[in-house]
């Protein structure tokens, strides 16, 4: 086994795992045990918080939503025992709650204000990083969702599709245009 | 930015350590942890409910259409021996043949003309 099949399959073997650990923690969440909801949370707020984030652009507007998705799955929660892939469901749930934020907001929002942070542990990324912030909310908010679903959930177009609501083609789509046109934005400045 | 992916290297932040206990406290008021009892289980379940209802729709045609359609149902049933009472009262009488005959179905669905010829026929032989 080579090195990148073995990297492959490692990374194969921990998303499993980690799926699994969503439906088990699911699964006691909507049997309502106790360490249900705190387990969920823990698995999945930054997740959420990070979609919530790059959604809306604001940091209290992400904790906001977080907020609500959780007390949302506490209401559905005797419904939920036919969700199938949980992870999938309060992401989709998640982007639901974003976009109602976003549209109650618009009229006031300044986007020459908002920076949408992210974060680079090596120092010579930093910039790029700084720069990256800045240039995000310039994308429409369905771009922003499916390069965050595609690059830091890790989640297949397919998915990326049911969650936004879009074609699988439509979310390959929106991926591809998006980093285009950053990579645009990054190497010839906005004059 | 000579790079493929523009956000090599880079993460989006983490939630808030503060939203944590707002949640967690929000999961305490708002709602008792306690199991799912079965019938909960069979209310929230839209599987169950639809095969319920489709038991309650099989049982229902199976006690309905048979009666409707079938020679002994007792509408029918019924009809049928009174029938049989009005030409053992005929006979006992004393008509016969035709005349029986005429009296039996006519005590079934007996138009205005058909009691009349009847109380006629009843006259004349008295």
């Amino acid at each position: 086994m080579s090195a990148v099949s073995q990297t492959l399959w490692l990374t194969e073997v921990l998303a499993s795992t980690n799926e699994d650990e969503i439906k088990n923690t699911w699964l006691d969440f909507v049997g309502g045990r106790p360490n249900g909801g705190p387990g969920l949370y823990d698995l999945l707020a930054d997740e959420l918080y990070g979609l919530a984030l790059w959604t809306t652009g604001s940091a209290d507007d992400a904790c906001d939503v977080v907020q609500t998705v959780f007390l949302k799955l506490l209401e559905r929660r005797p419904a939920l025992g036919r969700v199938r892939h949980p992870r999938s469901y309060i992401l989709r749930m998640t982007r639901s709650a974003s976009i109602d934020v976003l549209r109650r907001r618009r009229p006031t929002i300044d986007v020459a204000e908002v920076e949408i942070p992210i974060l680079a542990s090596d120092p010579a990324r930093r910039v790029d990083a700084r720069r990256i912030s800045q240039l995000l909310i310039r994308l429409p908010p369905n771009q922003r969702a499916t390069v965050y679903l595609r690059l830091f959930s890790d989640l297949s177009f397919r998915q990326i599709g049911v969650i936004t609501g879009a074609p699988t083609f439509t979310a390959a789509s929106r991926f591809r245009l998006a980093l285009q046109r950053l990579r645009t934005w990054v190497e010839r400045p906005k004059r | 930015m000579k790079t493929q992916n523009p956000f090599e290297g880079m993460e989006p932040p983490k939630a808030p350590a503060s939203l944590r206990p707002i949640v967690l406290q929000s999961f305490d008021s708002s709602i008792e942890f306690e199991s799912l009892d079965v019938w909960e289980r069979i209310w929230a379940s839209r599987r169950l409910r639809f095969a319920w209802l489709f038991t309650v729709a099989v049982l229902l045609l199976m006690n309905v259409v048979p009666s409707l359609f079938s020679s002994t149902s007792p509408l029918r049933a019924e009809g049928s021996r009174a029938q049989r009472r009005h030409q053992l009262e005929a006979s006992a009488i004393g008509f016969q043949g035709p005349t029986l005959e005429r009296l039996v179905s006519s005590s079934r669905s007996a138009s205005l003309k058909d009691q009349l010829e009847l109380l006629a026929i009843l006259e004349g032989r008295q």
